[in-house]
Parts: structure tokens; sequence; C-alpha cells
């Protein structure tokens, strides 16, 4: 379809919006960056005579460091800012540089984090990302305000636990995730999209030691899965004393605990051996920082 | 430097969706869902009878006295619109001229049809099993019979058939024998502009606006199926945002005219991306081949069966066939040979030409029998090659044209540019690969050069400007031969009213062929210049003044090649050598292309800088093709990824770390100042050359495109 007669809202509070979704009902979808919505639309997959922008609410377009340390990212901020933005490549250089690969330019000068997250579709570098880095969601709906943690807001294949209606206002990293070292892979599939995508973040104590992490795995399934089992086989440890067989036995268990099945991405046993690589190449690179923190010296 | 650059990248090129036509009317396709069906009943009264719809067209509107409203430049297969039975998914079945395009969309909506779905032939393999069901009524094609003289399957819609020499008794006999069965994906094209033309009836016959290749040939059949003179039909091609052959032959112009006929209105009909994949692809393929050799590495006999998916109509796929059989012996001697190429019909959109059809099939599959041949004897891969080739004016097949090129020579510069013998890191490879297409097609071109007083030629030549430069080449010879500088000279596009004929644009022939005619005309142009001035130093201007007599008025020179210039067939083989170094994850599957060198065998290199882009695009196409492009088929015939979003094209992401074009001059081409055509070859001899590569680095290959999980799959073969 083509967009002639489309009516694009920008209301300036949530209250507003409110008004505006009373008024025209199941005619109007919120708009964030608009890269998937639109390309939908387009495809003729939905339609809507009315969008709600929400780029005019308050506090979308916030990115700073709350007093606590906290990464405080408005719904409005799109990948590009992340990746351009200082104060993240100061605090978290890998989520600056994952942020600033995917896709294209063009949808990552307009596209959203929180969009992203909403959409829910799995082959997705940020909800993989968001996730491992313990970061959770806040939202308004209903004159309702709650937070939920990313690792919950996805229920499955393009499915949350949003509320319709319901707007992600902000999403939050915690400082203790924030300062961690964190680790990203992904594999692009014929498709152009991430077939595979795996995070990893490590916690060290002040001895040196790990003291959390947290690994998970993305776009292979319908919604980003945790692997507890690293946390076993790595809390205690001293990032540089880890053994290389303790690396390839995380990728190993990680494989086993992934769901794949064959699919236009590529048949199952391949996609596992993705996962098991990634892992592999995820945990290496997250131990190499966390012992390292200046990344002055390279794992044996 | 392009003479088109400056306007192009300043956005002042015209386009066909650019024009404007007093009354233009805008349209829409209604596409069958089903690959093979009945239609058992179609009611367009409802469209018809919305505000704003001008006219909704069927075939039963096309049956009528003076109209013939089937196409096809080989077979006339291809009705405009459905005739009672869909033969693919996304088959045009009724089309909508309306005010503008949303109300022609949303007619499409009211159009009631009813279908019948039929089971359908949606693989190439399927459609030759004796209980296939058929996909056209066999009169629509002729008869053709097997070795013994029995009628072929139904669905075979062209057989090449080629043998020589005992092909038997040699492999009964060879040293060392390798066979394999082999898989090339169907693929798209992708020229950035879609299909798109404008048709506008006149008192006189009818005008059309068209991106297509090969305006002559459409106007030949426009003609033909509307009951009109040649006269009658005009077409002019603007500019054209690339072709590869997806705009070769007749496209969307049957069903413009038609509509335009129906609305009384000129009408606009343009393809998007999907409609576009719809309209024209490469072929997919199954291929079987057996290769023979002596102990000594002398090849000795090669039997290939070659099975080409041309979807639901012809197309050019007999070509195809002929091209794909041709090239499957490779640039060698052979003691014998046993070929035999089969166009089949199945329930899937139609496939055409795609640059370097036929060679970019095959070429890859010999080439990677040749390297199994040279490891299991033990021998150099290059010398192996290099022993077998054949030499500068022998023939490769009796009824073709001597070889015009040295292929050794070519090989070996390929081979010393990439390193081929220096040691490459764990999990790399390296590889090279030499293949030959047909250039030149039919050789009948014409050409004007329109001197004028103040000295600035215009040249009327009917090439198609697709991107590939033609009109700065025509440009540069007609300047070389009057000597004048580049910017005095203008190249207009084609309108069949006023440009001299030319058979098409495609098998690398605009500066070869088209380009020999540009260069007798501008030849003309001098004589008459001569012959006014005499012995007085007079410059182009003052002698065009003195020759008419007046301050106005010009001289016009003649052109033209005719098929009688040209002794044999093709007019001159496009060689096709390369060579690759790639690198391959492990873990994954991965490849990296490290280096790529291509070899542009051009005879004279008009404009090198052309002959170099020429080579890195075709580089890019063929990494596509070899490495990750496909457009998926479900099992009944139903295109599955017709978007960009599904289906990748190559991007500056794709392209090699690095990249090295060898360009040969040995001014043995037919052409102006001994050229010949380039810019397809690449997809011979690169395509053979990573998959060479491949293999060096441990990952057998026999199906393109090879993926990361196929590369990763092979791999683990190799390793266990």
């Amino acid at each position: 379809m083509n967009f002639k007669g489309l009516r694009v809202h920008r209301p300036e509070s949530l209250a507003a919006v409110a008004d505006l979704q009373r008024r025209f009902g199941d005619d109007a979808a919120l708009l964030a960056g608009g890269t998937e919505l639109l390309l939908l639309m387009r495809l003729g997959l939905t339609r809507f005579d009315h969008l709600i922008s929400l780029r005019r609410l308050p506090g979308m377009a916030d990115l700073s460091v709350s007093p606590s340390g906290d990464l405080i990212l408005g719904g409005g901020v799109t990948h590009q800012q992340v990746a351009d933005s200082p104060i993240v490549r100061q605090l978290n250089g890998v989520l600056a540089q994952a942020e600033g690969r995917l896709a294209n330019l063009r949808v990552r000068a307009s596209g959203t984090l929180a969009g992203n997250l909403a959409f829910a579709d799995p082959h997705s570098d940020t909800l993989t990302l968001l996730s491992a880095l313990g970061a959770w969601i806040e939202s308004d709906g209903a004159g309702e305000h709650r937070r939920v943690p990313v690792t919950d807001l996805v229920t499955g294949l393009f499915t949350t636990v949003l509320e319709p209606g319901e707007i992600v206002t902000r999403i939050v990293i915690p400082a203790r995730w924030l300062n961690a070292s964190l680790a990203h892979e992904r594999f692009e599939s014929r498709r152009q999209r991430p077939m595979v995508t795996v995070s990893c973040a490590g916690h060290t104590d002040s001895s040196g030691r790990l003291d959390d992490v947290r690994l998970v795995v993305g776009s292979v399934c319908p919604h980003p899965l945790i692997v507890d089992t690293l946390a076993e086989l790595l809390v205690g440890a001293r990032p540089e004393e880890v053994e290389p067989a303790t690396v390839v036995e995380a990728g190993t268990s990680a494989a086993g605990e992934i769901p794949v099945r064959d699919d236009e991405d590529g048949a199952a046993d391949y996609k596992s051996n993705l996962v098991s690589v990634l892992v592999r190449r995820a945990v290496r690179d997250m131990l190499s920082s966390s012992a390292t923190p200046r990344k002055d010296a390279r794992m044996p | 430097v392009r003479q088109d650059g400056r306007v192009k990248i300043r956005g002042e090129a015209t386009y066909v969706t650019d024009l404007e036509v007093a009354g233009l009317l805008a349209s829409a396709i209604l596409r069958s869902p089903h690959p093979h069906a009945r239609i058992e009943r179609i009611d367009v009264s409802r469209a018809e009878a919305m505000p704003g719809v001008v006219a909704v067209l069927t075939q039963g509107d096309l049956v009528r006295p003076g109209f013939e409203p089937y196409y096809g430049h080989i077979h006339r297969d291809r009705p405009v619109l459905a005739d009672g039975v869909v033969r693919f998914a996304g088959e045009p079945v009724a089309a909508v001229a309306a005010i503008d395009e949303e109300t022609a969309q949303a007619a499409l909506l009211a159009i009631e049809v009813d279908y019948a779905p039929l089971p359908s032939a949606a693989d190439v393999e399927v459609a030759l099993q004796a209980d296939a069901p058929h996909v056209q009524d066999v009169r629509r094609r002729p008869e053709i019979a097997d070795d013994e003289g029995r009628p072929a399957h139904e669905n075979v819609c062209h057989r090449y058939r080629y043998t020589s020499g005992d092909a038997d008794d040699h492999f009964a006999r060879a040293a060392v024998v390798v066979e394999g069965t082999y898989r090339f994906p169907s693929v798209y094209q992708y020229a950035m502009e879609p299909h798109a033309t404008i048709a506008h009836w006149t008192a006189t016959g009818v005008d059309i606006w068209s991106n297509c290749q090969h305006p002559f040939l459409v106007r030949a059949e426009i003609a033909d199926m509307f009951g009109l003179p040649l006269g009658g039909v005009r077409i002019v091609v603007p500019y054209v945002g690339g072709g590869f052959g997806s705009k070769s032959y007749t496209r969307l112009e049957p069903l413009a005219v038609a509509l335009a006929h129906k609305a009384r209105r000129p009408v606009r009909v343009v393809n998007d991306i999907e409609g576009a994949m719809l309209t024209s692809r490469r072929h997919n393929m199954v291929c079987s081949m057996r290769t023979a050799a002596d102990s000594e590495g002398r090849l000795l006999a090669r039997q290939v069966r070659i099975r080409l998916d041309t979807g639901a109509y012809a197309d050019n796929g007999p070509t195809v066939a002929e091209s794909a059989g041709v090239a499957a012996s490779g640039p060698y001697h052979w003691e014998a040979l046993d070929m035999e190429s089969l166009c089949v019909f199945t329930h899937r959109s139609p496939s055409g030409s795609y640059r370097g059809f036929g060679n970019g099939h095959l070429t890859w599959i010999g080439e990677s029998q040749i390297d199994d041949i040279a490891r299991r004897l033990g021998q150099d891969r290059l010398s192996i090659r290099v022993r077998n080739l054949v030499g500068r004016g022998d023939h490769l097949y009796p009824h073709l044209k001597p070889i015009d090129a040295d292929l050794a020579g070519d090989l070996i510069a390929v081979a010393s540019a990439l390193g081929l013998d220096e040691p490459t890191g764990p999990y790399e490879g390296k590889g090279i690969g030499i293949g030959l297409g047909r250039g030149g097609a039919q050789t009948v071109s014409g050409a004007l050069v329109r001197l004028d007083s103040e000295g600035n030629a215009t040249v009327l030549v009917g090439s198609t400007e697709i991107g590939q430069g033609t009109r700065t080449v025509h440009a540069q010879i007609a300047a070389e031969v009057l000597e004048l500088p580049l910017d005095k000279v203008t190249v207009l596009g084609t309108d069949t009213a006023f440009t001299p004929f030319d058979r098409s644009t495609g098998a690398s022939r605009s500066t070869t062929i088209a380009g020999l005619a540009v260069q007798r005309a501008a030849q003309d142009v001098l004589e008459q210049l001569r012959a006014v001035a005499g012995e007085d130093q007079l410059t182009h201007a003052e002698t065009v003044r003195r020759a008419t007599g007046i301050s106005a008025g010009e001289l016009v020179g003649r052109g033209s090649v005719t098929s009688g210039d040209f002794e044999w067939s093709p007019a001159f083989w496009e060689v096709g050598a390369a060579g690759a170094h790639v690198a391959v994850d492990p873990d994954t599957g991965q490849v990296r292309l490290l280096k790529v060198v291509t070899l542009a065998d051009v005879g004279r290199a008009i404009n090198p800088q052309l002959v170099e882009r020429q080579d890195e695009g075709c580089s890019a196409q063929a990494i596509g093709n070899t490495l990750f492009e496909e457009l998926d088929f479900d099992e009944t015939g139903v295109l599955l990824n017709a978007s960009l979003l599904e289906y990748r094209v190559p991007t500056t992401q794709d392209v090699p770390d690095e990249a090295h074009c060898i360009i040969v001059e040995n001014g043995d081409g037919p052409g102006p100042f001994g050229a010949k055509g380039c810019g397809e070859g690449v997809f011979g001899g690169l395509p053979a050359a990573i998959v060479n590569a491949l293999a060096d680095a441990g990952a057998v290959i026999d199906q393109l495109p090879a993926t990361p999980e196929r590369v990763w799959r092979a791999l683990n073969q190799g390793r266990s």
C-alpha cells in the first residue's frame, strides 16, 4: 500500500496519547521508529489510518546516568544514538559497538531500542544484549506505571506481556551490569538477519574473582534464553585461570540447553553448532576483558 | 569519465517513470496465487464500476480479429494475461487502468476469480517424471525427440544434443574418471530499476516508452501481436537503471499496449520488486557430469546431462540451454563428447537471460572436475589446464568460430597475479577457473553520425545504455575517428522512429558490433569531410558549411554491420578467466574472499576504466550467485522470498578484500580498433575459481550457493 490519507499524530503527554487511542481505537497504532511498523504496512500486512508518534512524550529522548549509576535510555532513543553516545561508549563500549553494527544505518538512525523490544522479533541483537545486561523496561498504560525485566518481557514470537496501549517509556540498565564485562556475538543468515545472537556478561568482585555471570542466547529461539549452567562453571574463578576446556564445555552445554529446529535459516544441527561456537567465543571474550580491564593483554 | 555520469549523479537523468504523458493512467496487475489452476470464473464488473477505474483487462478482451495475444521470441507460448489456465504463482490474470495507483490497487480487490487448483510440476526433476502434470499444450512448442527418435517428455521445451567420438570407449579405458551431480540455484538479476512501460495509442499506431534492452525486437513483436506495421510501433528508450538480461526481449510492453487500447488512454505499467522477480529470473539447474583423463593428465571424454528449469514459458530458455551445452565442454580438447542439455517447463515463474548465462551455469562444474583430476593424478592445476586448452586458431567445436584468444596466456597471467603456488594459511585455499561464452549474438547493427555546422557530432545507435557505459564508449569511438574532443560528441537513447536498427543489447555485443557500425558511420563522415576539404586546412565546422553552402546544415554518415561481415558464429569468444583466494571459518563455514583476480581479454580496451568496472560489477554478482543468492520456491512452486528483505543481493560488504582486474589487449577482436566485448566472462571464471579455492581449503562443493551451512558440512565431510 502507499501511505495516502494516513495521519500521524504527535501528542506531547501520556494523557493525550490515551485520548487519541480512545478516539481511534483499532484504527490507530503507536509509532516509535517505524522501522518495523511502516514496513508491515507497506507490505500490506497491516493497516492503520492513524499513527500516534511517541517521539514528543516527555523523557523519550532521555539518555543519561542516574545518581545510582544506572543507564537510562528514553523510549525514543535510537540505536545510532546509543552507538554514538559518549556516555555509553565510556560506560560500556561493547554495547555501543554492537548497537552501531546492527542492521544498516537507516534502520539504526530511525529504529528505537524500546520499539525493538516491544516488537519482540527474536532476530534482534538488542533483545539479547539487554537481557544479558539485566535491563528492565518501565512502562505506562491505563494510568499504571510498572517495570518489567527484559527477560520477562518477551513471551514468544512477536508477543510480549505489554497490554494494548501500554508504552515503554524507558529502558534502565542497572549499574552493576553496566560496568560488568560484556561480550556479544552474532551470526547473520542469508536473509540478512541475526540467526544466532549470544551475549555474555561477567561481574568480578574486589578480589578479581567472577561473582556473577549472565549468558543469554537469542534469535535462534522464539525469545532469548538465559543459560544458567555457565554460572556453575565460572562463579568463584579468576577469569585468567579458566581452562580452555571449561570454555568449550560452556559452549557444548549451552547448545544442549537451547531448543532449535529446522527452518529457512538452516538445519537444527547447524544452528546448535553455531550456538556452541558463538557461546565459546563470547565467553572467551568476556573472560579476556574481565581479566584485563584495560585490554592490554590477551587470554593465553 | 562517463558521459552520463553528471546527469545521473545530479538526478537529472530521465527514466520511464519520470515521464509525463497527457492523460496518463496508472495500473495494477492481479496475479495468480496458485502455481497451476484452471480459471473457472472471472468477474470484473464490480472493479469496472468503481470510481476512477477506466478499464479492466482480461485475456478475453484480446481475443479479437487482428490481435494475436501471445508472445515469446522463440516459442510464442505466453499469453498477455492467463488464458483460462494459470501456469505459475504470480502469473498476471487481470489488469486495471485507473486514475491513480491506489485506485487501481483497490480495484484488484474487487475482481472475483474462481480457481480450480491443479497438481503442479514445481521442480525440474519432478517435471520430467513420467506422470508429471504437463505445463503447456505440446502444440505450442515443436516436436522434440530423444536419441531413438521417440517424442521427448511433454515438459521438455528444448533439447540441445552434441556428440563426438566414442565417449563410452574412452570412459572404459581412462586412467581416471570423476563424476558428480551438481545443482545451481534460481537467481534474481536485480536491476535497481524494475520493469516500466508507458503505452500510448495514436492515430497511426502505438508509441511506447520502455526500459527494454532490445527495443527493435520488442517493436517487431508488438507489431505482430497487435496487427500493426513495424513503423506503426514506436519505442523510445530513456535511461535504464540496469538490465543484466532481466530486460531482454518483451516484458511488460504487450500488457501496457493492450491496457491502453482498452482504456483509450495512455497507460503506465510498472513492476515492483516482487513483480520483477516474477517476470524474469535465472534458470536453476541440475547437472550430472563425468570427465575422463589418461594417466598423463590428457583429457579424453566428457559426458554431461543438463536440466534447466525455464518455468512456465520458454522465454530465452532454449538459448540458455544451447549456451550451457556449449559451455559444458570447457575450453579444452576432447577425444569424445556426449552432451545433452534440456530446457524444461515447470510450474514456476519464467526464467530468462542473465549475464553470462550457460557459462555461469556450467563452468564451475567442469572446472571443479579438472581440479579433481589434477588432484587424483598429483598434477599441477595450472599445467594440466595449459596442456589441454584449445590454442588460438583451433576449433573447440567444428561448427563454431576457431578460438580467437590466447587462453593459456590468459590463465597463466591469472595464476601469477593470484600467486597460485604460494602457500596459504590454515583453512585458506586458492583456485583458478576458465570458461568461454559466445559473444555478439546476431551481428546486425546500424548507426548514423550527424556532424553539424558547429562541428558537433550526434550519434544515433540502437544500443541501450543500461549502466554498462555504451553511450560513453560509442562517443569515444566516434570522437576517435573524427578527431573530436569527447565533449563534442553526443550519443542519444533509442527512438525506433529515428534510430537505425540494432539487433539487441546483450551478449557483450554493444562495443563490438554496434560499435563497429558507429566506427563505420564516423568513417563515412570523415570521408565526406576529406572529399569536400580536399587539400585545404579546414575545421570540421568550416567543411560542413562549405559542403552545404549555407551556414547551417550537416553531414550524415552511415555505418552498418550485417551477418555477412562475419564468417563464423559466434562473432567472438568471451574469455572468462579468474582466480580466488578464500579463507573459511572452520567453526561456522563462513567464507571470506581475501583476493579475487579477473581477466578481461578485450582485444583493445577503448575505455579501460569501464572495462574494470564491468569486471567488478560482474564479480559482485558472481559472488552473490556463488555464495548466498537464491530464490526459494516451495514444493508447489510458490516463490517464498519475493522481497529484498528476504532475498539478499550482494552489497559493498560482500566484495573481496582485494580485487585485481587484468586487461589483456592483443588487438584480436572483430570490433572497432580490434576490440571485443567484456563484462560477462567473470560469471564463468569466478564461480569456478571460488569453488576450486573452497575445495583447496577442504570444502568440496557440489551445490550453489555455497552457504556457510553447506561449507561447514563439506568441511566436516572432508575431515571425517
